[in-house]
């Protein structure tokens, strides 16, 4: 089963004409677990907005009401990327909410796989600073919720860009593991091989940045070689994906070179690194191109609930080796 | 408190940037400049963006860095929409695109004045705060769109959080249509 949190009849987050975060994508997203044949799995939540109480484990308040006063003012442009609408506040309240309802279901065992279908998206939020079409980190509030129940959090983010805000929330936190695949460099500048996180969770940061053009093996391969072993060690009680899809070779924002095929070689590592069904949680961040989000969304969802649905095959022989040696090397010293 | 920019078109602005050093610094806010940039001042940061209103913040830049004798770091943050769409070149070459654009063009003003250009991704603000950090630069300068700020609001704009976040003096160069 599939407990899915989707709000796109609630959706009054509006970007502005011609701005790629829009809210097709989230319904292209929906397309996509049609074309899987998995609607008959889909066990659709009352989508609920996140309160500030829960914001506030991820977030600072003063920035919660800035942002929200920011919003009921009538919106504008919070930087030259990030534009917000009188309605985009409570529309990113049920996203963050959707990833706390997904995991309530999870936890009592009545889903197999969550999905949160999120927008605004949120991984280059930090505690402090919407950027990146991002306002609420919707992935750091399910993490945080989940590390304070006392669980171990593996965050994999695969979208094109660095995830700097989910980064930044949990740099010093021992509770959370963040693994970052990204192209480098590129927006938003952070994610190089040295930031591995502060003092008390020195290693927990995994950043594994890719030149332009790398293809799905050398993504999978960085995952297994670099960051498996320090999944298997961190030993993580749940998994919550960041999963972008702007990495998408027809994405028009990024240069990597995946395909759908891709993506479900992705999700099932995401599922294996689960230590049992009903403890994924997949939370949709970019992917700007309609149709390669709904064929990657497709394929992502078949593999995480362990079938085989691939519109469009893996992709190999791009550049990256030499970032795999340098990133082993980097990450050999920290498990050793 | 902040200092007016002088009242000149752009085009003129270029010209006088070019003579700028053999010229005192005229304009209504010319005095309050001096006073906020003493002689010791060496390294300015400014930031780029193309608009008319980083223009008018160069023009102001040029004016006081060549009679000062400082050396100034135009900035541009590089943000996620533009690599989409209206540059047909992959988003790894266009940084290089764009280098072109803030070295040929939108840093005109600087013409006779020392100076170098950078392109950094991410946030203006970060981008600015961090630049300024690695040139230990006195002084940090923006321009301000004439539209879309929002005054009063903790996130109006990149001066306004500028402002706020900087541990160096920052001067906001305001649109040419509310000059004194």
């Amino acid at each position: 089963m599939l407990a899915l949190a989707a709000s796109p009849d609630r959706d009054h987050h509006d970007t502005g004409t011609g701005h790629p975060e829009r809210p097709e994508r989230v319904k292209a997203a929906l397309a996509g677990i049609q074309e899987a044949g998995l609607a008959d799995a889909v066990k659709a939540l009352e989508p609920r907005p996140a309160t500030i109480e829960e914001l506030t484990r991820a977030h600072k308040l003063s920035y919660l009401e800035a942002v929200h006063a920011f919003c009921e003012s009538g919106g504008g442009a919070l930087d030259p990327d990030t534009v917000v609408s009188p309605g985009s506040w409570d529309t990113a309240l049920l996203a963050a909410g959707g990833t706390l309802a997904a995991l309530e279901e999870l936890k009592v065992g009545k889903a197999e796989l969550g999905l949160v279908l999120a927008r605004p998206p949120g991984h280059h939020a930090s505690a402090d600073t919407a950027m990146g079409f991002c306002l609420i980190n919707n992935v750091a509030v399910a993490a945080a919720s989940l590390a304070d129940q006392g669980e171990r959090v593996l965050i994999l983010d695969w979208d094109v860009h660095h995830g700097n805000g989910t980064q930044a929330i949990f740099y010093n936190d021992p509770r959370v593991l963040y693994v970052s695949t990204h192209q480098a460099p590129f927006y938003p500048g952070t994610g190089g091989l040295g930031e591995i996180g502060g003092p008390q969770a020195s290693g927990l940061t995994v950043n594994l940045p890719l030149p332009a053009g790398a293809t799905g093996d050398i993504v999978a391969k960085v995952l297994d070689e670099v960051a498996t072993p320090v999944i298997e060690r961190f030993a993580p009680t749940w998994v919550v994906v960041s999963a972008g899809f702007d990495g998408h070779r027809d994405d028009p924002l990024a240069d990597l070179a995946l395909t759908a095929g891709d993506f479900a070689d992705l999700a099932t590592r995401a599922r294996g690194f689960a230590p049992a069904p009903g403890r994924l949680l997949i939370v949709l961040e970019g992917g700007y191109d309609l149709n390669a989000l709904k064929h990657s969304m497709a394929a992502t969802l078949s593999a995480a609930l362990g079938e085989n649905y691939r519109p469009e095959p893996s992709s190999s022989g791009g550049p990256g080796a030499d970032h795999i040696e340098a990133a082993r090397r980097v990450h050999a010293v920290q498990l050793s | 408190m902040i200092p007016a920019p002088p009242k000149q078109d752009q085009a003129s602005a270029t010209q006088a940037s070019s003579s700028a050093k053999s010229a005192a610094p005229t304009g209504p806010g010319a005095d309050l400049g001096a006073e906020v940039m003493s002689a010791t001042t060496r390294s300015i940061v400014v930031g780029v963006d193309g608009s008319d209103g980083a223009a008018h913040a160069l023009e102001w830049v040029a004016t006081f860095a060549a009679d000062l004798g400082a050396q100034v770091t135009a900035v541009h943050a590089l943000g996620l929409l533009e690599h989409l769409g209206q540059y047909s070149v992959p988003a790894w070459s266009h940084r290089d695109e764009i280098l072109q654009l803030l070295e040929n063009q939108w840093t005109l003003p600087l013409k006779g004045v020392p100076h170098r250009c950078t392109v950094v991704d991410g946030n203006p603000v970060t981008a600015l705060i961090a630049a300024a950090e690695d040139e230990g630069a006195e002084l940090i300068v923006v321009g301000r769109r004439g539209s879309g700020g929002y005054p009063g609001l903790l996130l109006g704009s990149t001066s306004e959080a500028l402002v706020q976040q900087a541990l160096r003096p920052v001067v906001v160069v305001p649109p040419r249509e509310v000059s004194l």
